[in-house]
């Protein structure tokens, strides 16, 4: 690689960034030293609020100018001071020498303005070309950007087309002045896993064609290890490690990258705790002092009260890493004592009649009235679930959106009346209750949701909130009520000390942990998780499915876990169910389904989603990129437009099929040429 | 769904470090008094309820004269050293009238906001979480009372039950119903589609329950700066009616019945109508600066329209 002797597109020097606010100085970079080489893909990871997204803004000078504060450093774009230009030098960079794709691709398009013009608009604002000349660029972008039928797409307006489209949209816009450096900003989080998939393997080419320089800003490791060639490591403001990106996620220095990476529950054993990062992130407006990871970190000693610099970690020059530990003998980095996480719960052996059987379960929702008030046309959104779940038993539910897994939920959690099928809970058929014993019977099923901010009342004290089910059910004194909170609290290991507190002033994970003790308050035989962790940054992640799995051993508890994250699934499901526009596609044991895919979809699905272990180039798992549309369902089977494997036969409509059978489990596949198929061969190293 | 809002910065581009999230929903009474200060407007606005409120509380204590004492051997005696508003027709001190005044005019206001915000929040909340066919009526109803204009119709209504200051008020607030279900609704469709509001259904709660504990709570903000705006307005509303002869009658010390018996005398004796009309003046500006500052902290949107 001739990568050392590349010059420097992107330098960044010990930038020191604040801003002041009404809480005090929130310090949101503390000296961060960065460069990105001319063609390099260089990742920026680490958790939520640590300083990504402000170190790329800074770089081209988004921040708002008033409201922020640069003491120290310095920014170099191409050999030019960032800082010191004025905004009318700044306006000829951006876009030019510096494009900018964003995480949510609705937003960062306007959606007034046709896909052409909002194209060509960027490239008449950098360059003197004619109209005919913008519109042909403009197009052939596009087409480079595999977006099929260009000249169709350059017609539409933005809520016209897909997430995956519109990032599609973006890049070519990205890429349409040859910039030097694109700086992508979590540009495939909001998508699924198989467009994402689809979207980090054009970008990368594309990347490297062009000689573009990338600077990829991500929370997902296992992205980086698939995308970049070198990365940086952010925690709380600092780079707290740095270095090719092979060194630093098979050897990390770092005790912060080392319990990132052991958190993952890729990594980990199923149904084992993970090893979760105890603590959360510290509040930048009061930074402890020394190594800022000093509060959580295992090997925390003497010497982190200072704050490190970036030590050479042993093997390549380029692997640095800002700990003490480095500096003092580097050996005893290995010796980093594992943190402890609560104590092992034993695999489930559920038994019995079902708790919750669904039969034949539809929803569809009425679109388009009419004059006479009648609907056009429906959305299926579920069509045909059969389900049982078994008490202690966890039942995952994997699938992409708007596949239905929100809806399942819904419907559980009688929010939403199926049009078709029936729901029977512990031997009662949920339809046939009067309203009044409905109430009475919901306190044995409760729902977790996915963003702990908005499903706890941001006006009711914490632990109101906690004891909300039991106040709502009975009348119980308020000393009562604050004994219950505390003991609900403790179950989720929630300090009681704090819960005269309102949400706001915890954390994402400790919310989360709220509406746990919330959801156990009235004493449940069941629980839906629907998507409980994708709000959450790995470390947390961990913590919570390590509750889980405690609760679950504990209380003798029920899961029906949502989840578009097949590694969480993979890891707290004894059995999984696949989603796809509404139907199940495969339902087996988590290890089954998981480990061996049968059905196409799964298969894809699968293959789509990165992982650390492995550096294989990523494959197109599906042929078609456009999910078919829920409205007008597609005939026989739903994944045929997409599938690899589609044959005669497929035209008509699929049922599930039992393909094997051990002990009382079945598996069953919706696909007639499950066992034509070719075995399943992504090796796995890890595993 | 499966979108995942990773980044703090993705939500607003501006409001960095999580600021917004203590500002959602609730209201953080500290942020409101860090913005206030940044706001002359909003500051003098306060200042100027502050002064009538403590006027209200101490009118005994600061008015120099009793309001009703009649000194028929000082009638309308221009603005003096011992009259520093002057006096009426019957001889009875201003400056005293104006202070007792506020007692009366300021509690119209409050009255009425109270009861047109107290009715409203709730037929607006429940309307808005009922959904169907309920909403469909009351919003028709609210609708058909909107298409009045709100003066006339309060006009309408003081003359059916009869001049007085009460029915003035109920009048006035009446009126004012629909604009408080309206914003009411507005939120509680927003709200319940809100995963706590979905969760205490699953608790089993009852749609009172509801109301109560999640939706007003939550839907107070836009209601309180709405209501600091009405105060100012529902005073000037009330003034009008008692000008007109349709509130507050003879010798209750109002500030629109002051206004309109020194109608007739504001060639000559300009001090009689002058300063009632000017207590009116700043109190309602004083309300609406107010009500503008706080709008402009709770929906910052609106800055500057």
């Amino acid at each position: 690689m001739t990568a050392d002797l590349a010059r420097n597109v992107v330098e960044i020097d010990g930038l020191t960034l604040d801003f002041p606010t009404y809480r005090g100085r929130v310090h949101a970079l503390s000296d961060v030293t960065l460069a990105v080489r001319e063609g390099e893909i260089v990742g920026l990871v680490g958790e939520s609020g640590c300083g990504k997204s402000v170190t790329s803004m800074s770089i081209i000078r988004l921040l708002p100018p008033g409201s922020t504060d640069v003491t120290s450093g310095t920014i170099q774009l191409l050999g030019r001071d960032v800082l010191g230009a004025d905004e009318r030098e700044m306006e000829g960079v951006r876009g030019k020498l510096v494009s900018m794709v964003f995480q949510e691709p609705m937003n960062a398009l306007n959606p007034t303005i046709r896909i052409g013009r909002q194209i060509t608009q960027v490239i008449h604002r950098h360059e003197r070309v004619s109209a005919v000349e913008a519109e042909e660029r403009a197009e052939a972008l596009l087409t480079e950007m595999q977006v099929p039928d260009a000249q169709r797409i350059m017609r539409s307006y933005p809520f016209e087309l897909s997430g995956g489209m519109r990032q599609r949209v973006l890049l070519a816009m990205a890429f349409s002045c040859n910039p030097a450096v694109l700086i992508a900003d979590e540009p495939t989080t909001a998508l699924d896993v198989t467009v994402q998939a689809q979207v980090l393997m054009l970008l990368k080419e594309r990347a490297k064609q062009r000689g573009t320089s990338v600077l990829f800003i991500t929370h997902d490791l296992a992205v980086v290890a698939q995308l970049c060639d070198s990365v940086y490591v952010m925690y709380a403001g600092h780079i707290v490690e740095e270095g090719p990106t092979r060194d630093v996620l098979r050897r990390p220095a770092h005790p912060y990258t080392r319990a990132l990476l052991r958190s993952l529950p890729d990594l980990g054993s199923p149904r084992e705790p993970l090893a979760a990062i105890a603590g959360t992130v510290p509040d930048l407006a009061n930074l402890p002092t020394g190594c800022a990871f000093r509060p959580r970190c295992p090997a925390a000693h003497d010497a982190c009260q200072r704050v490190p610099r970036l030590f050479a970690a042993p093997g390549d020059a380029r692997h640095r890493a800002a700990c003490w530990l480095l500096y003092e003998k580097a050996g005893s980095l290995e010796s980093v004592p594992r943190v402890s996480a609560d104590d092992a719960p034993a695999v489930g052996t559920p038994t019995g009649a079902p708790l919750l059987a669904l039969d034949d379960i539809a929803v569809r929702f009425p679109v388009g009235f009419d004059w006479r008030g009648r609907a056009r046309g429906h959305v299926h959104a579920l069509n045909g679930i059969d389900l049982a779940l078994r008490s202690g038993e966890t039942l995952g539910v994997v699938g992409e959106s708007g596949c239905g897994k929100t809806t399942l939920a819904q419907v559980v959690m009688r929010l939403l009346t199926p049009s078709r099928g029936r729901i029977v809970f512990d031997g009662i058929d949920l339809a046939e209750l009067e309203p009044s014993r409905l109430r009475e019977i919901r306190r044995r099923f409760q729902i977790v949701f996915q963003d702990p901010q908005s499903s706890l009342d941001p006006r009711m004290r914490v632990w109101r909130a906690i004891v909300e089910p039991l106040a709502i059910l009975g009348k119980h004194s308020t000393s009562w009520l604050r004994e219950k909170a505390r003991a609900l609290a403790e179950e989720v290991g929630l300090r009681s000390g704090q819960l005269d507190r309102y949400p706001h002033e915890f954390s994402g994970g400790q919310r989360q942990r709220i509406a746990i003790a919330r959801a156990l308050a009235s004493g449940p035989d069941l629980l839906v998780l629907d998507e409980p962790t994708s709000a959450l940054d790995v470390s947390v992640q961990a913590q919570i499915l390590n509750l889980f799995l405690a609760l679950q051993k504990r209380l003798g508890l029920a899961y029906l876990f949502i989840s578009h994250n097949v590694a969480v699934v993979r890891h707290i499901a004894d059995r999984v169910a696949v989603m796809y526009l509404g139907q199940i596609v495969e339902l087996g044991t988590s290890a089954q389904v998981l480990d061996q895919p049968g059905h196409p979809y799964t298969r894809a699905l699968l293959a789509s989603v990165p992982k650390i272990g492995s550096n294989e180039t990523l494959e197109l798992p599906v042929r078609s990129m456009e999910l078919p549309s829920n409205f007008h369902l597609p005939i026989g089977c739903f994944f045929r437009d997409r599938c690899p494997f589609a044959g005669p036969g497929c035209e008509k409509p699929q049922h599930l099929l039992k393909t094997e059978r051990t002990a009382d489990e079945p598996r069953m596949v919706r696909c007639h040429r499950v066992r034509a198929l070719p075995p399943w061969l992504r090796e796995d190293p890890e595993r | 769904m499966t979108a995942i809002d990773k980044s703090p910065l993705a939500a607003s581009q501006v409001d960095l470090v999580g600021i917004s999230e203590a500002r959602a929903g609730a209201i953080d009474w500290r942020y409101v008094w860090y913005q206030l200060r940044q706001s002359p407007l909003a500051l003098l606005g306060l200042a100027i309820i502050a002064i009538v409120l403590v006027v209200m509380a101490g009118a005994p204590l600061i008015a120099p004269y009793d309001p009703n004492r009649l000194d028929l051997l000082h009638r309308l005696a221009p603005p003096s050293l011992e009259h520093w508003f002057g006096t009426d027709e019957v001889g009875r001190d201003l400056l005293s009238r104006v202070l007792y005044g506020a007692r009366v005019s300021v509690t119209v206001g409050f009255a009425v906001v109270g009861i047109s915000m107290g009715v409203g929040t709730l037929v607006g909340a429940f309307s808005g979480l009922a959904g169907g066919r309920t909403d469909t009526v009351i919003m028709r109803i609210m609708d058909v009372l909107l298409s009045f204009p709100s003066f006339v119709m309060a006009i309408a209504l003081a003359a059916a039950l009869g001049p007085d200051l009460i029915n003035a008020m109920l009048a006035i607030a009446i009126v004012r119903i629909p604009f408080y279900v309206r914003l009411t609704r507005g939120q509680a469709l927003s709200l319940r589609e809100r995963p706590y509001v979905k969760a205490a259904v699953t608790f089993g709660a009852r749609p009172l329950t509801i109301v109560r504990l999640h939706i007003i709570p939550n839907a107070l903000a836009p209601i309180i700066v709405q209501s600091t705006l009405d105060i100012g307005s529902a005073i000037l509303t009330a003034s009008a009616l008692s000008f007109i002869g349709l509130g507050a009658q003879q010798p209750t010390a109002e500030w629109g019945a002051m206004v309109s018996n020194g109608r007739d005398f504001l060639l000559d004796q300009w001090w009689y109508p002058t300063f009632p009309g000017f207590a009116i003046l700043v109190t309602a500006v004083g309300f609406n600066l107010f009500g503008d500052g706080l709008r402009d902290i709770f929906d910052p949107r609106l800055r500057g329209k």
